[in-house]
């Protein structure tokens, strides 16, 4: 089957700090945000896209979307490259591929009512006119759960759940086929995650749609995900059918993800795993040789250090970037002996 | 509900008052702005003593009825104080959207003007432009457009810079929502309140620049009466016969106040976390 929605060899950089030619300091630094990545999400599935903050997540949902430019490699969205598309051409397919943002108190313009906002994609794709626009907008103001009568209000007057049920509704209106949701739940009220994960199921089967979810929190994406890829600073390092990826995690990263028993806040749970790996998250500036995960992994071998591992299937049915699983004859016996890292 | 906004009311009422006499000025002014009373020169105010009756405000120093030229005046300086300001918004924030939002090349270019304009004497300038296109009403608008459209420009500039980061500003091209509507409704929207507040600062600075312009004699004929004129004529007998500079001063005075209070209750009420 093809993907309707791709990455091949996707690289994005940012440059920090000022340019080169003006910089005293030598040449710019770059941020290795997205660090070639291959991903395909299949029409209908809901991949679930996890790691540390700070990885990358956001880069690539909004990469695969032709929101960041790739610094290397190629996006297509239904077989077609996005990279080489003219402006227009790019602005025609949004149509068809949109997005949920973290924080719903920044992603609604203060100024632009409810009504307003969600007609605006029917409207600017010429999906209908501004009279028929208003019966659209209302009766997706139903779907989403929200009264009618709000369409005459502005975001400020509502609660962050509302808010994120509008954001919601502005990305599902006039019939888009992906969505990238952004960790959509992180913003909001413990009280409140479960309808807003609910109100994402019942949208999928209604309007037939394809998601990437992308979240830190592994109790939600058990609940809704089909397949889970794992991110680690710029890459995927594990990818593969969730039921694979939860009951057999092959990554000692994934491993150590999943050992972090979910505690009912984020910050807590981050520090549990932080706790549990060793060592800080390195920087995406200077990620650190071979493989990136070396320097914090219980499992860490001397080739780990010297030779970056690609991201190739295993036999419990997923892909794993690893050199414990790296087939016979990969790596010489004598360097896969574990290496100690308490002593530097 | 929220609480009646005196100060905005103040506001509107001093500048309706100010409009309303500029309309109908050639009924409610006692004399002909122009007309010399040689026999009452330099006549107080009617209620100081040596006052006369038919000299409400008293006289000039050719006998002019103060009064009356303070009526006619309120038609220049208004008529030309808001167009100055409203033309120097265009322009201003025109070019203020565009550098903010496309920065690069664009940015580097509209940043240019904006050094050059600031660091050029103002009044050089006037002087050379009216000198070589003459004075009229017309130029002395965009003279003084070109004096204003620098504040809207360096503010709207540097909120854009900020705005256009916003998440909703990528939300908009998510959607895909064309670079154009991307300005008039997600970005200019979010303006509205500096861009307010600088014009209301503006009108009243072109109130003023024209009543220079008309001293240094390249700006709107002298004779035809406007505040400014009359305040730098008035200078002269300060210390003889203020009522000459004092009247159309007070007059100036009250319009830039109702101006600037009628500009930060719209800045409030263009809020819209203040409309419920
Ligand atoms: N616009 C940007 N400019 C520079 N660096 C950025 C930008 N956006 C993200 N980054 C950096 O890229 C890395 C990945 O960020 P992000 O994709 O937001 O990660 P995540 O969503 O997983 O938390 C981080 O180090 C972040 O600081
Ligand atoms: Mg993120």
């Amino acid at each position: 089957m093809s993907a309707l929605s791709e990455a091949i060899a996707l690289k994005v950089h940012y440059a920090v700090g000022a340019p080169a030619w003006r910089s005293r300091a030598g040449p710019g630094r770059v941020v290795r945000a997205v660090d070639g990545v291959d991903l395909q999400i299949a029409a209908g599935e809901t991949v679930a896209l996890v790691g540390e903050s700070g990885c990358g997540k956001s880069t690539l949902g909004r990469a695969l979307l032709r929101l960041e430019e790739p610094t290397a490699g190629v996006v297509r969205f239904e077989e077609r490259d996005l990279t080489t598309l003219s402006a227009e051409h790019l602005r025609q397919r949004r149509a068809a591929m949109r997005m949920v943002f973290q924080d719903p108190f920044s992603s609604l313009n203060p100024r632009m009512r409810i009504g307003e906002a969600l007609a605006e994609p029917l409207l600017v794709h010429g999906l209908c006119n501004s009279r028929s626009a208003r019966e659209r907008v209302a009766e997706m103001l139903d779907v989403v759960g929200l009264d009618r009568r709000v369409a005459a209000r502005y975001p400020h007057e509502f609660s962050g759940g509302q808010r994120q049920r509008v954001a919601i509704a502005r990305a599902v209106i006039g019939n888009p086929r992906f969505v990238v949701a952004d960790e959509p739940l992180s913003a909001l009220d413990i009280s409140v995650q479960a309808q807003i994960l609910d109100l994402f199921a019942d949208l999928k089967d209604r309007f037939a749609l394809t998601y990437l979810f992308v979240s830190h929190d592994l109790a939600v994406v058990r609940h809704v995900a089909d397949r889970v890829a794992v991110m680690y600073l710029g890459r995927i390092v594990e990818m593969g059918a969730a039921e694979d990826v939860f009951a057999r995690p092959a990554h000692p990263y994934t491993q150590a993800l999943l050992d972090a028993v979910p505690v009912p806040d984020p910050t807590r749970e981050r520090a549990r795993i932080i706790g549990r790996l060793q060592g800080e998250l390195p920087s995406p500036m200077a990620p650190p040789s071979g493989c990136r995960f070396h320097p914090r992994c219980p499992r860490a071998m001397s080739i780990c250090q010297r030779d970056d591992p690609s991201l190739l299937p295993v036999a419990s049915g997923q892909a794993v970037a690893c050199w414990l699983y790296a087939p016979e004859g990969g790596a010489p016996a004598a360097e896969r002996t574990p290496v100690s890292l308490a002593s530097p | 509900m929220r609480p009646v906004p005196w100060l905005g009311v103040l506001g509107s009422l001093l500048i309706a008052v100010a409009v309303a006499v500029a309309v109908t000025a050639p009924w409610i002014a006692p004399a002909k702005p122009t007309q010399l009373d040689l026999r009452a020169r330099l006549a107080p105010p009617a209620w100081v003593d040596g006052g006369k009756s038919n000299h409400l405000l008293g006289t000039d120093n050719v006998g002019r009825d103060v009064l009356s030229r303070v009526i006619w005046g309120s038609r220049i300086s208004l008529t030309v104080g808001t167009a100055a300001a409203l033309l120097g918004m265009l322009l201003g924030s025109t070019l203020g959207l565009l550098a903010g939002y496309f920065r690069g090349g664009v940015d580097a270019v509209i940043s240019w003007l904006i050094n050059v304009q600031l660091a050029f004497p103002f009044t050089l300038l006037a002087i050379f432009l009216l000198g070589t296109v003459g004075g009229g009403f017309a130029a002395v608008v965009v003279v003084l457009a070109l004096a204003t459209w620098v504040n809207y420009a360096r503010i709207v500039r540097g909120q854009v810079l900020a705005i256009r980061e916003r998440d909703y500003v990528l939300a908009a091209r998510a959607v895909g929502v064309p670079t154009g509507r991307t300005l008039l409704r997600y970005i200019l929207p979010n303006t509205a309140a500096p861009i307010v507040v600088v014009a209301s600062f503006s009108t009243a600075q072109a109130i003023l620049t024209q009543a220079a312009l008309s001293f240094l004699g390249v700006g709107i004929d002298p004779s035809v009466p406007s505040w400014g004129a009359m305040l730098d004529e008035g200078r002269n007998y300060l210390q003889s016969a203020w009522w000459i500079a004092v009247f159309p001063g007070l007059a100036i005075a009250l319009t830039v106040l109702g101006v600037n209070l009628l500009g930060d209750w719209l800045r409030d009420w263009l809020d819209p976390k203040s409309a419920a």
